[in-house]
């Protein structure tokens, strides 16, 4: 149609204005989506760490605090449950079964995990899947790891690679363990959780490498070599925390309520799921503010948009006066400026889309190796369609503004030319 | 259509912009001839736009009659106003009468998009553009291929011309057309629009506050003398 061909070449001629106006309103829109699909994206992967296991146990602390020691490897407990309590509580008649776990060391920053080859068995991650091997196999003897993807990679380890593991969780172990060195026997594939970052060894290991150990301090002068300690048929006397599964989810609570109550020691028992969601409303509440904050620089692009059209009215009246002359209609008028910023707007989502699907495409590799965090690039999600189509009816209902003042305009003035 | 046919026909037109102020538009009568080249004078301010808004159908009378080609403009709805003046006015305003973002020949075809009475007409635009462009000695290809922007007035306000005159509009109205323009130009200037008047048959309606002008037309209506508003202001304010 004729109006829209003169709306097109109109701004064309205000190319400058109209390409800042388009920046920013694609930008807002890049900032509106980016922040929604980060916030799906690490939703999903927060709630894909753990699946399967129906109870977290540990010594008593606050449940987030367990939640984030055993399955985020952050913080340390501040307590450690007997070997004995394990023992009892994992041969109760309703538990299938167990995974125990220990924390406390670390190599070159990666937290190193004691464990039971039931881990490779029984563990679960995103809808169920269980860990897999990319190379080689479970720990068998003492002085074996299992390296997570992240490990491997960043380190550049291989099968079959001697590492040394630091005592205590920093980056930098002042003080080592190099007297019991151990071999890499498998790699794991790729999950997107915490475990990709964690070296995995059985929980002897862990007894062996601190059996000549007392209070965080190597005895001095008393040594036990690695051989020996293997000879020794160690048993851990105690465990960081252990993961339960049931025979029937239907007992969850029972049991739960069962270790919150043991006598001997006590305890803290959670529901993975539970405290994944109490920890995530608890840091989704910076999520939503950031939500709200594009929501507003989007509000912020459009108005900007209104203001520049609102600003070029003035000097375009007589550009009305003109259209009024070889007969358009206010109607018209109205339409042109409406078009206008239709066309910013839809151009400006569009420009906004490819923008945040080009920086996802460089930005993915780098998120997911600092972050840990993989970014789906599918198509544009049906909420993201969603927001998109939000951003352009905002646009066209902001664009009434200016439309219905040239309306006015264009009736007030007919075809006097006013400057 | 014959020769004594009349185009314009006003009876007790009153307009005025707000309620309780003084009419800025009162004629009792008015009567222009199809073919006619009318001058209309009257000073600033005395309502020679008004006017023509009036008998362009932007704006509607408060009282009397104003019939257009035989068509009572007050009975039409803004819509076929709208559409009756793209079909059958031609403007030319004072200056700046070219939307700076279409080429010269865009904006002369411009007034057949409002109007498919005067597409019609026209079975190829640009020739047609080229054409009338040609007869007011605008066709040169370098001067087509400018920027309308940087066309002088003289050459914008031929461009206008054309863009009136394309697919022979009943009526032409012109207002102050010349008022930018130099004495010599200004002569020249007239003369072609009457020339291409006469061409297409066309009633000629210029306005302008420059006595001067109005010997090159058949007609002079003097607006203080037909429009009684102006009368009672100038005697108020004679009198004050
Ligand atoms: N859009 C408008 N709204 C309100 N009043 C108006 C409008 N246009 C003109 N007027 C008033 O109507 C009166 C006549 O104005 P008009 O523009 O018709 O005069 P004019 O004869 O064309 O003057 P000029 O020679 O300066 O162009 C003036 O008093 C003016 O203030
Ligand atoms: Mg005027």
């Amino acid at each position: 149609m004729a109006i829209v061909n003169l709306a097109l070449k109109s701004l064309w001629n205000r190319r400058l204005t109209a390409s800042l106006t388009l920046v920013a309103i694609s930008l807002s829109v890049v900032l509106l989506l980016g922040v929604e699909k980060l916030r799906n994206e690490s939703r999903q992967s927060f709630a894909n760490t753990i699946s399967g296991t129906d109870l977290i146990v540990g010594a008593r602390s606050g449940s987030t605090q367990l939640l984030l020691y055993s399955v985020f490897r952050i913080g340390n407990a501040t307590n450690n449950i007997s070997w004995k309590s394990y023992q009892e509580l994992s041969s109760h008649s309703r538990v299938k079964w167990s995974i125990p776990i220990s924390l406390g060391d670390s190599h070159r920053g990666f937290r190193v995990m004691g464990t039971t080859a039931g881990y490779f068995k029984y563990f679960r991650y995103q809808q169920k899947r269980l860990l897999s091997f990319a190379e080689g196999q479970p720990f068998n003897t003492l002085y074996e790891a299992v390296l997570g993807a992240d490990v491997a990679k960043e380190l550049g380890y291989t099968l079959a690679q001697n590492i040394v593991i630091g005592h205590g969780a920093g980056a930098i172990s002042l003080v080592r363990h190099d007297d019991k060195p151990f071999s890499v026997v498998g790699i794991l594939n790729k999950t997107g959780t915490p475990v990709d970052r964690t070296i995995h060894v059985s929980l002897q290991a862990i007894e062996a490498i601190h059996i000549d150990w007392r209070g965080g301090t190597k005895l001095p002068g008393f040594s036990i070599s690695a051989e020996r300690a293997a000879a020794m048929q160690l048993q851990p006397k105690s465990i960081t925390a252990f993961m339960l599964g049931l025979n029937s989810r239907l007992s969850t609570f029972q049991v739960l309520r069962q270790i919150n109550q043991y006598k001997q020691e006590p305890l803290l028992a959670i529901i993975p799921g539970v405290a994944l969601q109490e920890l995530w409303d608890m840091i989704g509440f910076a999520e939503k503010a950031l939500l709200a904050i594009s929501v507003f620089v989007v509000l912020v692009g459009l108005t900007g948009m209104v203001t520049v059209i609102l600003t070029s009215l003035n000097e375009r009246r007589r550009e009305m006066a003109i259209l009024r002359s070889v007969g358009a209609r206010p109607v018209h008028i109205f339409g042109l400026i409406l078009g206008e910023a239709v066309t910013l707007t839809l151009i400006g989502s569009g420009l906004g889309l490819l923008l945040l699907y080009g920086l996802m495409f460089f930005a993915q590799p780098l998120i997911e190796t600092q972050f840990g965090l993989f970014i789906n690039i599918g198509w544009p999600s049906a909420h993201e369609f969603q927001l998109l189509a939000a951003v352009i009816i905002s646009g066209v209902l902001v664009s009434i503004v200016p439309a219905y003042r040239a309306y006015r305009y264009s009736l007030a003035d007919g075809m006097s030319i006013r400057i | 259509m014959q020769q004594t046919e009349t185009v314009i026909d006003l009876q007790q037109l009153r307009f005025r912009w707000c309620d309780n102020q003084p009419w800025t538009i009162d004629i009792d009568s008015l009567q222009i001839k199809q073919g006619e080249r009318v001058f209309i004078k009257g000073p600033s301010g005395s309502g020679k736009t008004t006017l023509l808004n009036l008998l362009a159908g932007v704006l509607t009378p408060r009282q009397g009659h104003c019939r257009i080609l035989g068509q009572q403009l007050a009975q039409m709805k803004a819509s076929q106003r709208d559409a009756f003046r793209a079909d059958h006015i031609g403007f030319v305003f004072q200056q700046f009468n070219l939307l700076p973002y279409l080429s010269v020949i865009d904006n002369v075809t411009l007034a057949l998009q409002f109007s498919s009475r005067r597409r019609d007409r026209v079975t190829h635009p640009e020739q047609e553009a080229v054409r009338l462009l040609d007869q007011l000695d605008m066709a040169e290809p370098q001067l087509l291929a400018q920027p309308v922007a940087e066309l002088s007035v003289g050459q914008q306000q031929r461009v206008a011309v054309a863009r009136a005159l394309i697919g022979n509009p009943e009526i032409l109205i012109a207002d102050e057309p010349t008022s930018s323009l130099d004495a010599d130009r200004r002569e020249a200037f007239i003369s072609l629009l009457r020339q291409e008047c006469e061409q297409c048959h066309s009633t000629l309606i210029f306005v302008s506050h420059d006595q001067s002008l109005q010997q090159y037309f058949d007609r002079s209506i003097d607006l203080r003398e037909i429009n009684g508003a102006a009368l009672s202001q100038s005697f108020s304010e004679a009198a004050q």
